[in-house]
């Protein structure tokens, strides 16, 4: 018996030590070697594999409201524009345009452009009349993308491939933007109803639509018919991974070859690999804090500005962002759009001058009591903890600041239904690339309120030219001064979008968060 | 065992619509979907209009009514977030957790049977030390920590799984981590229960009569060690069921946890409420086997 017993423990030892022994040959072996899936210049990438933070809600024209829908849905919707690397915009459908008046527009549409169901032949004024007139109205969410008076447009056909938008009133300068959203479907196809073109969506885009499984994958596959630029993959996968460790192991291992939102401690390690690299572009997403200017202190411009000079911007892009992932805000106009000040120097990190401002106002009266500082935890990198911090910084001034981080849930609700009296950490990305669109949404514009009649002009002027009017730059650069100067927000940062990619793929991003893949391409060696 | 089966039954339906309201009020307790579905240019209006579209403007118990009803009618009750119907989503969300958890359990039930049994007969022993230290790590380490462990180490150190996806290879890591804690677990209770029996009279007077040694424990001392133990198997299969909201969202993998996760955060309430309705049937439903094979295997349970 005893001679059996030790035998066994023997048995088991010796099976524990030859795990660890096949465990030690295969550190020894399988040293990671990285993917070798270059493809020879000239040849398609057969399969691109994209890593999908959140599950799109939808794929329709109707519900979907975010850039997790609208960068997937433009690779088989073709909108009548949309914009290129340096946010310009240019004719997708459409191949040229006239502003004939402040409310009239003619749009010519290019021909050859065909839906990927044959059965729908080709795209024609006939289909953009009847997708504009079902998805850009006021009961799609989408509308919320569009300026009110677009979404009051008469659409007219007058011939097959010209068509006259007219709005009633002015102030569409920014039309062409705002259509950068409109999708177009087949008119036929929109007349089966909503629940079949949601399920599966058809349009002329370089892409046609094969499935998407939620919470797992959307695919698409090349459209050999397609009407515009030459397209070099032939299948496009996107991946539903919400944890970001899990994103970057599969981008590491070869299992992705795209991934968004790569977070700045990841860099080292993604660019030390041979077959990945860390493209960078400057977002179209901000960071500021609004003041609700109506409610006491903030009614006092001195307060409003010692809070500016409090926040070390440069220190919050060291020390959170590592210096790769954010530029200190310096304005309110994007600073991607050309109408920025690339020369503006914004408030700089100056605690001395904040306590002076902050004694002038309480010698002239005005109270300065504790302020609770809100930011959302669960809606921007790192913004729980950009709220921290500034709470940190205006102590560091002598205030005493409650800080409270909620999910976005709790605190947006109050935002947009405009009951804020704290001040409030939001993001605002300008998908529609216009320099005044920041202050003309509702809840910066409300909390803002009241501004001079001077800038009100500004804006509306703004709103009637077309991007790429030379005087937008003169007409902007003067409002972002007077707003900033005015400190009716904090200025933040700004994020600089970081992507990895697999060296096999000639791809970079775009400034407006969307992930087009319609200019890429196997790398050349 | 009739009577017994009925009376369980009903009380699971109790429970089925107690679950049904209490999340259904906490669901709505803490936010607005509507505003999380529009984007941060949405106006008053634009979260009014949305809100009523999805009947959220109606008094609470006229929604609940009315989500009972369209729930259980499958296509009628739509997710706020993905415009499908939502109890199709949670039924296919559950097709890959029961896949995940029937893979954790045979592995923790493969495991842990033979390895307590061998901690419990040798008990003092080097081989009783280890295992009782593997049991330990293996309840004290958190699934996440696991999760990336296994990950690192298996698929982008040694590259022998892949990270994530779906498919019996990506199923491996998941399973896993699932099954770290249960093998730990159960481990520990076959062990004990099996020290328990091995020192009863019966195994004695079994030894005395000449019995070999694997007869006794096998034949003999494993059958009784084990009811307790297949008690706790159920239970955790549906602990697992409910509670891989760690675990799906580390591999990617589209079941129940993930899909309440992000229909937790993003206010979807027929989801959150459908899920948990489903959830509450398996859980039940796992509980009632349960309790008639405890019947089943132990006649002193099945006379009283």
């Amino acid at each position: 018996m005893m001679r059996r017993q030790g035998s066994v423990d023997v048995l088991f030892a010796a099976v524990v030590l030859g795990m660890l022994a096949i465990a030690g040959c295969w550190a020894h072996a399988a040293a990671p070697t990285g993917t070798s899936s270059r493809t020879p210049a000239g040849q398609r990438i057969q399969e691109l594999k994209v890593a999908q933070i959140g599950n799109p809600s939808a794929m329709d024209c109707w519900n979907f409201t975010a850039v997790d829908e609208g960068d997937i849905v433009r690779h088989f919707l073709e909108p009548l524009f949309d914009f290129d690397r340096d946010g310009a915009i240019r004719g997708a459908a459409a191949e040229s345009w006239e502003m004939k008046s402040p409310t009239e527009w003619i749009i010519r549409l290019r021909k050859g452009m065909k839906f990927h169901d044959p059965k729908y032949e080709e795209l024609k004024a006939e289909d953009v009349v009847a997708s504009l007139d079902s998805c850009v109205r006021e009961t799609s969410r989408l509308a919320i993308a569009f300026a009110k008076p677009i979404l009051k447009h008469q659409a007219e056909i007058l011939d097959e491939y010209t068509i006259r938008l007219t709005m009633p009133e002015p102030g569409t300068g920014g039309l062409l933007n705002n259509l950068a959203y409109a999708y177009i479907y087949p008119k036929k196809y929109l007349e089966l109803g909503k629940e079949q073109v949601a399920r599966r969506p058809i349009g002329a885009g370089p892409y046609k639509f094969v499935e998407w499984v939620p919470n797992q994958r959307i695919v698409v596959e090349r459209f050999e018919g397609y009407g515009g630029p030459e397209q070099f993959i032939d299948r496009i996968v996107w991946r539903i991974i919400p944890d970001a460790f899990t994103r970057e192991s599969e981008f590491l291992t070869g299992g992705l070859d795209v991934i968004p939102f790569v977070q700045p401690a990841w860099v080292p390690e993604i660019e030390a690999n041979p077959n990945t690299r860390v493209e960078r572009v400057v977002s179209g997403r901000h960071i500021h804090i609004i003041l609700p200017v109506q409610e006491p202190p903030f009614t006092d411009k001195r307060v409003r500005q010692a809070l500016n000079y409090a926040v070390n911007k440069k220190e919050l892009v060291e020390q959170l962002f590592l210096g790769i992932g954010a530029v200190p805000l310096t304005g309110a106009i994007h600073p991607i759009l050309p109408e920025a000040d690339p020369e503006r120097a914004g408030y700089s990190y100056d605690p001395e001058k904040a306590k002076l401002l902050l004694r002038e106002a309480r010698a002239n009266g005005v109270k300065v009591g504790k302020i609770t500082l809100y930011a959302p935890n669960d809606r921007y990198t790192l913004d729980k903890e950009m709220g921290e911090a500034v709470a940190g910084y205006w102590r560091a001034i002598g205030l005493d600041v409650e800080y409270i981080n909620q999910p976005r849930s709790v605190l947006f609700p109050n935002l947009f239904t405009f009951k804020l009296k704290d001040p409030l950490l939001i993001g605002f990305g300008n998908i529609r690339l216009r320099a005044e669109w920041i202050f003309e949404v509702g809840y910066n514009r409300h909390y803002a309120d009241p501004i001079p009649e001077e800038w009100q002009k500004l804006i509306d002027e703004l709103s009637r030219t077309i991007s790429g009017d030379p005087r937008r730059i003169e007409l902007a650069r003067k409002l972002d001064k007077l707003w900033t100067e005015d400190a009716k927000w904090v200025f933040m940062i700004n994020y600089v979008d970081l992507y990895g990619v697999n060296n096999r793929v000639d791809w970079q991003p775009y400034a407006i968060e969307n992930r087009y893949f319609l200019d890429a391409k196997p790398r050349k060696k | 065992m009739y009577q017994f089966v009925t009376q369980r039954l009903l009380q699971a339906l109790a429970t089925i619509i107690v679950v049904s309201i209490v999340v259904f009020l906490f669901v709505h307790a803490s936010g607005d979907p509507a505003a999380l579905l529009l984007p941060e240019q949405a106006t008053p209006e634009d979260i009014a209009n949305l809100r009523a579209q999805l009947g959220l403007d109606r008094p609470l118990y006229i929604q609940y009514l009315a989500f009972m009803k369209d729930f259980w009618r499958g296509e009628a009750l739509k997710s706020f977030r993905y415009n499908l119907p939502a109890l199709p989503l949670v039924l296919g969300a559950l097709r890959w957790t029961l896949a995940l958890v029937c893979g954790a359990m045979f592995i923790s039930v493969v495991l842990a049977i033979p390895l307590g049994t061998l901690a419990a007969l040798r008990r003092g022993s080097l081989v009783d030390v280890m295992i009782r230290v593997v049991a330990v790590f293996g309840q004290s380490m958190p699934s996440f920590w696991v999760a990336m462990l296994l990950m690192l180490f298996f698929a982008v150190r040694f590259r022998v799984l892949p990270v994530s996806g779906l498919g019996f290879k990506h199923a491996i890591l998941p399973m896993a981590t699932l099954a770290f804690f249960q093998v730990a677990v159960l481990l520990r209770l076959f062990r004990s229960e099996m020290l328990e029996v091995i020192h009863q009279d019966y195994i004695r007077t079994a030894r005395s009569k000449g019995l070999r040694e694997a007869i006794v424990v096998y034949r003999h001392a494993f059958k009784n060690a084990a009811i307790p133990v297949i008690t706790m198997v159920g239970l955790q299969f549906a602990a697992l069921v409910t509670g891989a909201v760690v675990t799906d969202p580390i591999f990617a993998w589209p079941g129940v946890g993930f899909l309440m996760v992000n229909s937790v955060f993003l206010k979807d309430y027929p989801v959150v409420v459908g899920a948990a309705i489903v959830a509450a049937v398996v859980v039940t439903m796992i509980n009632l086997a349960v309790d008639i094979l405890y019947g089943i295997l132990d006649p002193r349970i099945r006379v009283s």
